[in-house]
Formats: C-alpha cells, structure tokens, sequence
C-alpha cells in the first residue's frame, strides 16, 4: 500500500471522509450509509445502530469492511491523492496570479493580459469547487 | 431527548468543512439543527476551529453531548 494521503496532520477520519466522497459507489448502500453517519453527521456507533435498526457490532463491522474498501481503491487508483496534489499547484497558481496583480507594474499590462489574468484566476477556482 | 453537540459535514464535495452544530442525534441529515456553535476546518495545516465558547458551555451545563470529536476539538482550544 502507498503512503499515507496527503500531508501528516490529516487524522484518519478526515482521511476516510475525503476517500468517501471520491469512492463511496465502491461501497454497498448500506456500507455507505453507515460511513456518512458516522463520519459526515458524526453518529456513534451506538445512534447509528439504534437510526438504522441493525446491532452495534453490525454497524462497526460495515464500517470498518468500508474502511477497508476505501482505503484499497485509493493504494489501486490513488485519485484523492492527486487530486490533492492538483490542488496544492492551484494554490500556487493562484498565489503567483495574486502577486502579478499586486505588483505596482501591473499598470503597464495591455486590457487584453489583465482580462486572461482575471480569466485564469476564475478558471482556478472553477476547478477548486468541482 | 438526546441533544448532542456534533459536526455536520459541509462544504464541498471533496473539501470537507464542518458545523459544529447543537442538535438532536434521532434525526441525522434531515438538516435541522437548534444552533450552531462552531465550525472546524480539518484542510488546513494546522487544521482550525472556531467556537463561541460562551454558547458550548451554556449548553454542556444544560445537559448537551459533545460526540468525541467535538470534544478533542474543545479541549485543544482550552473550552472544557
């Protein structure tokens, strides 16, 4: 299996949840259902057994099949972590754009340059909400 | 009535953000919720967390649940 996702201060449930709403149609409907409550609405297992009417043990053995399940498609196709990768160029992308912006030489940039500028910056945050 | 102090997931689809949000634990993501008291943002590096530390503790004296997580999150901050 690869190294762990993204940067070291990510905690496993933020590591999950992330791998869940890019893989949560590898998991069974009840998989799922029990992966979002526990780590979107933030359920224990004990609400979550009592919401959906299936055993304590039940719920944590779905969960902890899904957990398994997630964490095998990302060391397989590994599309969170790029994703995140992807993201932190976007970031510097838009820093960069940022900085040209800001800078006093800006004044001497043609209409049309400002306007590509102005394009690309809101192409970056296109791709940051998708 | 089980009122419980928790996250609600938010934000985008591969960005999550969450509420902190005081609500009752029988009716999961249909929404409601009787009061924010927070938000916590796991993205960044450190990740950050808001709360208004007046309205967490009226609510832990009046009986509300922090789940596990709400409660790592308020103790970093120094709230309980």
């Amino acid at each position: 299996m690869k190294e762990p996702l993204a940067a070291e201060h990510m905690d496993k449930n933020v590591e999950i949840c992330l791998l869940f709403s890019f893989y949560r149609n590898m998991l069974t409907d009840r998989q799922a259902e029990c992966v979002d409550l526990y780590y979107n609405e933030d359920l224990s297992l004990s609400e979550i057994s009592e919401h959906l009417g299936i055993t304590r043990q039940g719920i944590r053995d779905n969960i902890k099949r899904a957990e398994h399940s997630l964490l095998d498609v990302e060391g397989r196709l590994g599309l969170a972590q790029r994703f995140l990768q992807i993201k932190k160029k976007l970031a510097y992308i838009d820093e960069l754009i940022r900085d040209i912006e800001q800078s006093p030489n800006v004044r001497y940039l043609s209409d049309d340059i400002k306007r590509k500028i102005n394009e690309i910056l809101t192409i970056v945050s296109q791709i940051n909400e998708e | 009535m089980a009122v419980k102090i928790r996250l609600r997931r938010m934000g985008a689809k591969k960005a999550p953000f969450y509420r902190v949000v005081v609500a009752d634990s029988r009716y999961p993501r249909d929404g409601r919720f009787i009061e924010q008291v927070g938000t916590y943002n796991p993205m960044t590096d450190p990740s950050t967390s808001e709360f208004d530390a007046e309205k967490v503790q009226k609510w832990i004296k009046n009986g509300a649940q922090p789940t596990d997580t709400v409660k790592r999150l308020l103790k970093e901050k120094g709230i309980i």
